[in-house]
């Protein structure tokens, strides 16, 4: 009697296409933004980084998203921006996510009370500042000259930033989870039956709090998508004339009334990027809840 | 009232704000000293030379031990002071924060009033009516206030009130009041945007709960009307999370209000902070750094006074 | 009691569909002015959501009645507009709800939640006096107090009688009391009863009760209606429903209170298939040599700031084959001294000694930690929720065993078919298991560890009648054919004297009484086991 393999793949698999209608939007939008972003650069004629036709077109069959000031198709351009913030938001989250819900797992489920207390004061301290502030100083400090391989110059900057800061989050509700899961009578019944700590801590509250987490990271993807494209506006991130939602939208902020297409549209796939993966992380909130 | 037990808990909280506010003293202390490298090096950039190296190695004390270089900084921070502007010749840094401070704070102060009435308002709606359509379109609408950056809500706001009806000013700042009025409305309506999103559904969610709750059903059953129900019960039951949430996002709102500023033009504390990262003006970016990080202590600290003081719950515990 | 004749409430072929269900089958009752009724069941047999028709509160919860009437003094409830429930509700027919924490305004202080009901159903009242009158009537003490409090500042009983107060307001002459003595600790239950039966006679209000307990109705009511799954299937004079009962139902929930049968003997039970009562064969027991396994000396506990010791200093020991019961009422320390007696609390004084060895120093690995197992009181709260009853069991067998992983998950099927689990639900998770599936999970992972000694906090209090008798039937004869040592906290006293060869006593942390259980409970000796012995209903 196997009874390892169901129980891995029929809970992803629920977790994916489940019941809700939402979610399910949310999967096939947000997979069709992935698509584009990987394939439409590979087979548009047109380079992202050269100029290949008259300034401030407007949209049409040619130039879906029109041109830029400098005459750049600003259609390729958008998905191609968009590969760098998805990779650099699906990288910044997953490490914050596996460090802050290590760490908070820790602190929570931690004997000792001066591993919780260190942790927690870490962590209150960086949640306490303003993100942006935080993220302007250490990008000062690490310097935004250098591009790293595929990277544009300044990103690495601001994915280092980001991930400084934003594990806190996780570590903080991570502990929270522990901390109530540790005086639960199941965790209890664990110690009673003898099973080891680290038994415990793995198989029966990291579970546990790993689901929470996880709602939270979908939804933070979001977050990362959205600070990473005000960055060029504050003199950090990604600048131009590298492709990047951010910067591509910092450019044309100049031109709203004659050219608002520039800043717009790339602006209106920022947000339906947004709002599909809001589909998804609502729905996960709410098929929690009703368990 | 046991208020013994409440003023323990007072003395708690302001224990562990003090602690986070020594923790923030420290981290920022840390944040050029621990990174790998030569931040003066970096801090120069391009005009690096040996002799200016030296210049600025100086000022930052980073010639000192660490210790002196702590005890320096300590030092510096009781009387008041916390540097001088390396970009701006003779301005100490606490002339720039606090010249520019009232600016952002009005930019703040607008965001959150503007955000509470809707977010409350809508949150409210939401729960109490009946129709599916209205809770729907309100979700949808939260859900899309987060995905779009703040930045973006700035520009379609210029975009629509002021390039085409041209209703608002699009940026600038008079420096007197009340000529600043029309210049914060859009920049506060940007700036809400994502906090009326959170206090809605908050308060959606805590109507929604409160009307599940026991005690509404058992007064439903007395024959208390509905007026009675919605005004005298839920209304202040779902209120309650809303203050906690407002001094919680103190830190993202002073996050959106310096991008706000960006994009207006506006001159507070976001566009000191823009120029000092453009100008490596190290001592002022540690500057802003410490004030707005204890501004979030502190905010949240007090949030947390008051709700004690509010819920009768809390005094007890 | 007044026996008129005139019908106050007629209830003929009610039909409910709820939540996608019909919930409510072809229901009819009577109940005739100055007369009460008790509508008895387990979860799920519709009797709350018939008290919501009757208060026509049945839409808050989206139900919807689909057929049938029911008739309040000749006026039709079903669908009626909001207009006729304005004139009805609170000062014709009143709901007292069961007083939990939520069922007031946490925000709001007592006496302004009773002025506020009062400005409603009696205009014109003065609000203080009448609120004074109303706590007077429901015989709370230090009413003027009371006024100026918040709802978490009162005890439950307290509650209760507000909660009361609040129905009595518009001076009702029809109340429907849901669950009012649930989750009540005996002595204050015997109280609210009391009041009860007080009020009636006062007032010679007609009473609907909700109730799960037989014992309980048999004080309070007349009548009975008994429940099950949305059909009503017998009714009548208390007096004669429990002692002729005709239904194999009813017959079962009277057989399922161990007051009913002989200590030490397993109770009948409802066989699900063929619908007739069953009484189990007693298990033989196995031989045990009645060596000391536990030993309490001069333990006491007290929690951090807490002015008293939850439990005093005492001392206590169990040998091999014992069976002890922990009786008590909430605050009594009964919990707490179980949880010390298994290792899962340390004591503030004192030492538990395992063979000799204090909790303290049996760690890691040490096979003494195997000897003293745990059942907890909440069935799903002590299972983690995402460990399948298999994986949970299997788990403790490797810990303490060699098998190998395969091995060990067959072995766990063995175990958890001896309690009794079906094949069907090995493998899925608790949140699709019913209460009494999880409790037998929770004592096969016990069993896993072949402890000499369980404790069973409140093994039963969570489960419904049918379920209760099942678990103790089982106890019993994993006790007799492991060679268990048991100790069984409970609040319950009959489940105390039917499992239980000793039995202590506690109020407050302290141990009032100890002694042979059967003698506790014909013969106490102190005033407050005196005390609980009246004050708890008996159906014998």
């Amino acid at each position: 009697m196997k009874q390892r393999q169901p129980l891995f793949a029929l809970p992803w698999l629920r977790l994916a296409f489940g019941v809700s209608a939402s979610r399910t939007i949310g999967i096939v939008v947000f997979s069709i933004i992935v698509l584009m972003c990987i394939f439409q650069p590979i087979f548009s004629p047109y380079q992202a980084n050269e100029f290949v036709a008259m300034a401030f077109q407007p949209p049409s069959w040619e130039h879906p998203f029109g041109t830029d000031a400098v005459g750049r198709d600003l259609f390729v351009r958008t998905w191609e921006g968009g590969r760098i913030n998805l990779v650099a938001a699906a990288i910044v989250t997953g490490f914050s996510l596996l460090l802050g819900t290590t760490l908070g797992t820790l602190a929570g489920s931690s004997r000792r009370r001066w591993i919780d207390s260190l942790i927690m004061r870490v962590v209150d301290a960086v949640i306490a500042f303003p993100l942006v502030i935080l993220l302007l100083a250490l990008v000062v400090v690490i310097g935004t000259d250098r591009a790293w391989g595929p990277a544009p110059a300044g990103l690495i900057a601001s994915m280092v930033a980001l991930m400084c800061v934003m594990w806190a989050g996780y570590a903080r509700m991570a502990r929270g989870q522990s901390l109530a899961m540790r005086e639960s009578d199941f965790v209890l019944a664990t110690r009673v039956s003898g099973l080891s700590n680290s038994r415990i801590v793995l198989r029966h509250i990291a579970p546990g709090v790993g689901r929470i987490t996880l709602a939270l990271a979908v939804s933070d993807i979001v977050l990362v998508v959205t600070i990473l494209s005000s960055l060029p506006f504050l003199g950090a991130g990604v600048q131009p004339p590298a492709a990047e939602w951010g910067s591509i939208m910092y450019e044309g902020r100049g031109f709203l009334r004659q050219a608002w297409w520039i800043t717009l549209l790339p602006g209106a796939v920022v947000a339906i990027t947004g709002l599909s993966l809001s589909f998804v992380a609502d729905s996960l909130l709410d098929s929690r809840s009703k368990k | 009232m046991k208020t013994g037990a409440g003023w323990s808990r007072v003395a708690r909280m302001t224990g562990q704000a003090l602690l986070t506010l020594a923790s923030i003293v420290v981290l920022v202390f840390l944040l050029v000293r621990l990174i790998p490298g030569d931040p003066v090096k970096v801090i120069l950039g391009v005009e690096y030379t040996p002799e200016k190296a030296e210049a600025l190695r100086a000022q930052l004390n980073l010639d000192k031990s660490i210790p002196e270089q702590f005890g320096t900084y300590i030092a510096g921070l009781f009387r008041g002071d916390l540097g001088e502007s390396t970009s701006q010749r003779g301005r100490s840094v606490v002339e720039v924060i606090f010249e520019a401070l009232p600016t952002t704070m009005s930019v703040v102060v607008t965001g959150i009033l503007i955000g509470v009435i809707v977010g409350i308002s809508l949150g409210l709606y939401a729960a109490i009516s009946k129709r599916k359509g209205v809770d729907l379109a309100i979700r949808t609408w939260g859900m899309l206030s987060f995905s779009v950056p703040t930045f973006l809500v700035a520009l379609l706001l210029i975009f629509v009130f002021a390039l085409n009806f041209g209703w608002l000013p699009a940026g600038g700042w008079p420096n007197t009041w009340p000529e600043n009025l029309p210049y914060l409305i859009l920049p506060g309506i940007a700036l809400s945007a994502h906090l009326s999103t959170t206090i809605a559904r908050t308060v959606r969610q805590g109507a929604i709960d409160v009307m599940g709750q026991q005690y509404m059903e058992a007064a439903a059953a007395r024959g208390l009307p509905a007026k009675t129900l919605n005004l005298r019960h839920i209304l202040p039951n779902s209120i309650l999370p809303v203050l906690t949430l407002v001094g919680i996002s103190f830190g993202t709102l002073l996050t959106g209000a310096i991008i706000v500023e960006a994009v207006f033009g506006i001159p507070g504390l976001g566009a000191e902070m823009t120029r000092a990262v453009g100008r490596r003006d190290y001592p002022v970016v540690q500057g802003i750094a410490l004030v707005t990080g204890f501004t979030v202590v502190l905010s949240s600290y007090v949030v947390e006074i008051a709700y004690t003081l509010v819920d009768p719950r809390a005094r007890t515990l | 009691m007044t026996t008129s004749t005139t019908p106050l409430l007629t209830v003929e072929g009610l039909n409910v569909h709820l939540g996608g269900r019909d919930v409510l089958h072809d229901v009819g009752f009577t109940i005739a002015k100055g007369d009460s009724l008790a509508l008895v069941g387990e979860s799920g047999s519709g009797k709350t959501v018939t008290a919501r028709v009757v208060t026509g509160l049945i839409d808050r919860i989206n139900g919807k009645v689909t057929g049938g009437s029911v008739k309040f003094d000749g006026q039709e409830l079903v669908n009626a507009g909001p207009g006729t429930w304005t004139a009805l509700r609170g000062k014709r027919i009143a709901l007292v709800p069961q007083a939990s924490l939520s069922s007031l305004d946490p925000v709001m202080r007592i006496g302004k939640q009773l002025a506020e009901t009062i400005a409603v159903l009696d205009p014109g009242a003065d609000t203080g006096a009448r609120a004074l009158e109303l706590l007077d009537q429901v015989q709370m003490p230090r009413p003027e107090q009371i006024l100026r409090a918040f709802p978490h500042e009162l005890s439950g009983g307290m509650r209760q009688r507000v909660m009361i107060a609040l129905a009595l307001a518009g001076r009702p002459e029809f109340v429907v009391a849901d669950e009012p003595t649930t989750a009540l600790d005996v002595t204050v239950q015997a109280g609210i009863l009391k009041l009860l039966g007080d009020l009636r006679k006062e007032t010679g209000m007609t009473l609907l009760m909700i109730a799960h307990d037989l014992a309980v109705v048999k004080m309070v009511s007349e009548n009975v209606a008994v429940m099950r799954a949305g059909r009503l299937i017998e009714a009548g004079p208390t007096k004669t429903v429990l002692t002729v009962p005709v239904h194999a139902y009813t017959q079962a929930l009277l057989a399922a209170r161990p007051e009913t049968s002989t200590p030490g003997s397993p109770l009948s039970i409802l066989d699900r298939e063929t619908g007739e009562l069953r009484s189990p064969t007693a298990t033989d027991r196995v031989a045990t040599e009645g060596k000391r396994i536990v030993q309490l000396d001069n333990v006491s506990v007290t929690y951090r700031h807490a002015a008293a010791p939850a439990v005093a200093p005492m001392s206590l020991d169990i040998h091999e084959g014992a069976s002890i019961g922990i009786v008590g009422e909430s605050g009594s320390g009964k919990t707490t001294l179980g949880r010390v007696i298994v290792g899962a609390l340390a004591p503030s004084t004192g030492e538990v000694l395992v063979h000799g060895k204090t909790w303290k120093q049996i760690r890691g690995r040490n096979p003494l930690r195997r000897d003293v197992q745990m059942i907890f009181q909440d069935p799903y709260g002590s299972l983690t929720p995402w460990r399948t009853p298999r994986h949970a069991v299997a788990e403790v067998l490797r810990r303490w065993t060699d098998i190998s992983a395969p091995d060990a998950l067959d072995r766990a099927g063995q175990l958890l078919e001896e309690v009794g689990l079906p094949n069907g639900v090995f493998d899925k998770y608790p949140a699709k298991l019913s209460g009494g599936q999880c409790q037998r999970v929770g004592i096969a992972r016990a069993l896993a560890s072949e402890p000499r000694l369980i404790v069973a906090d409140e093994p039963t209090s969570s489960l419904d009648i049918s379920a209760q008798a099942q678990i103790l039937n089982l106890l019993m004869s994993l006790r007799a054919s492991h060679g268990l040592s048991l100790v069984i906290v409970s609040h319950d006293l009959s489940v105390i004297r039917h499992m239980t060869d000793e039995a202590l006593v506690m109020r407050h942390g302290v141990i009032v009484e100890h002694g042979a259980s059967t003698k506790l409970f014909s013969d106490p000796d102190h005033e407050y086991t005196r005390q609980l012995v009246d004050a708890t209903p008996t159906l014998a």
